[in-house]
């Protein structure tokens, strides 16, 4: 950031940045780099900070639309065994890793052998 | 060089003399670097970067003499002279004078000019805090970027600060202009910009 008109030459400054966004997960993030300031031209540095700072996150996010409706059950007879289509939107990134999909299901629900997503990934359960 | 001759010595442009006073009370030209003092101050200017000292006894030539400055300032940055053109090497300067004044065209008996310094050690910004104001992840809001700088900030200098890769930028506008602002009066006026792999280690 550039610091276009400094009142004053030392002390305490706040800055507000807007549309960052969090860590995906409850892990938070990893530490900041070197925050370095420095003259605009040619670039000399002027001080620096570097002690570790890192990006906490202390709520969980929560998934968008998971309702009654968002759950569509292939065979409706009792005890039939069936496919259930759930979807859900995540409010956060999910990122192209393995990640941990947790779902509880009712307890009068039995899960079969043979879970698997419908792209054909198999469930542990 | 006579008693009664001058003695001025003009430091570089990026060092300020932070206290004339100091300069005044505890300049000292001294014959090797221990001896008695054979100079008194005669002037110290901030505003002109110098300092000058009358000699209270004649000085023998070819004999190395100590002058000393104190009140000054470092430069607010790094300095490396290698990396710089001579053209915008910082010189320190010194020149004799003979006893009328210290005219360079009527009064100068030596100058020389070519000692540079380097300024090698950063100063550290004293506390420094990234804080969420919405702490659920994945959530986009507002961030308060809060530090303690003792060190002499200007206009237009740059705070480069590499937030994690877990985080992201989300621009309403595409343009990479990250809405910032000021939140307390020791800064009028804040730019942002994102840019990522920018690197700053040493």
């Amino acid at each position: 950031m550039t610091l276009t008109t400094v009142a004053k030459s030392t002390g305490l400054y706040k800055v507000q940045v807007e549309n960052v966004r969090n860590p995906p997960s409850l892990r938070g993030s990893s530490k900041l780099g070197r925050i370095v300031q420095r003259t605009q031209t040619p670039g000399q540095e002027i001080a620096q900070y570097t002690t570790e700072i890192k990006i906490p996150t202390e709520y969980g996010g929560a998934l968008v639309g998971l309702s009654g409706k968002n759950i569509f059950q292939v065979d409706e007879e009792y005890s039939a065994t069936t496919a259930y289509e759930i979807t859900f939107t995540p409010h956060s990134v999910v990122e192209a890793r393995a990640v941990t999909l947790y779902l509880q299901y009712p307890s009068t629900i039995e899960p079969s052998a043979e879970m698997k997503t419908a792209s054909g990934v198999p469930l542990k359960c | 060089m006579p008693r009664g001759g001058y003695v001025k010595v003009v430091f570089p442009s990026t060092f300020t003399l932070s206290s004339e006073a100091t300069a005044v009370a505890q300049f000292s030209i001294r014959l090797g670097g221990s001896g008695a003092s054979v100079a008194t101050i005669f002037a110290a200017s901030a505003s002109g970067k110098y300092v000058i000292g009358s000699t209270n006894t004649a000085l023998a030539a070819n004999t190395k003499y100590t002058l000393r400055v104190a009140g000054l300032r470092n430069p607010r940055y790094l300095v490396d002279n290698t990396q710089v053109s001579d053209a915008l090497k910082q010189y320190w300067a010194l020149y004799t004078y003979d006893t009328d004044g210290q005219s360079d065209s009527d009064n100068l008996i030596d100058y020389g000019r070519g000692g540079t310094r380097d300024i090698t050690q950063v100063a550290a910004i004293q506390t420094f805090s990234v804080e969420a104001f919405d702490t659920t992840n994945g959530v986009a809001g507002k961030y308060f970027i809060t530090w303690y700088s003792e060190t002499e900030t200007k206009d237009k200098d740059v705070l480069v600060l590499p937030f994690p890769p877990e985080t992201d930028f989300v621009s309403p506008t595409k343009n990479l202009k990250l809405t910032c602002k000021a939140v307390i009066d020791s800064l009028t006026k804040v730019d942002c910009e994102f840019k990522r792999n920018v690197k700053t280690s040493v």
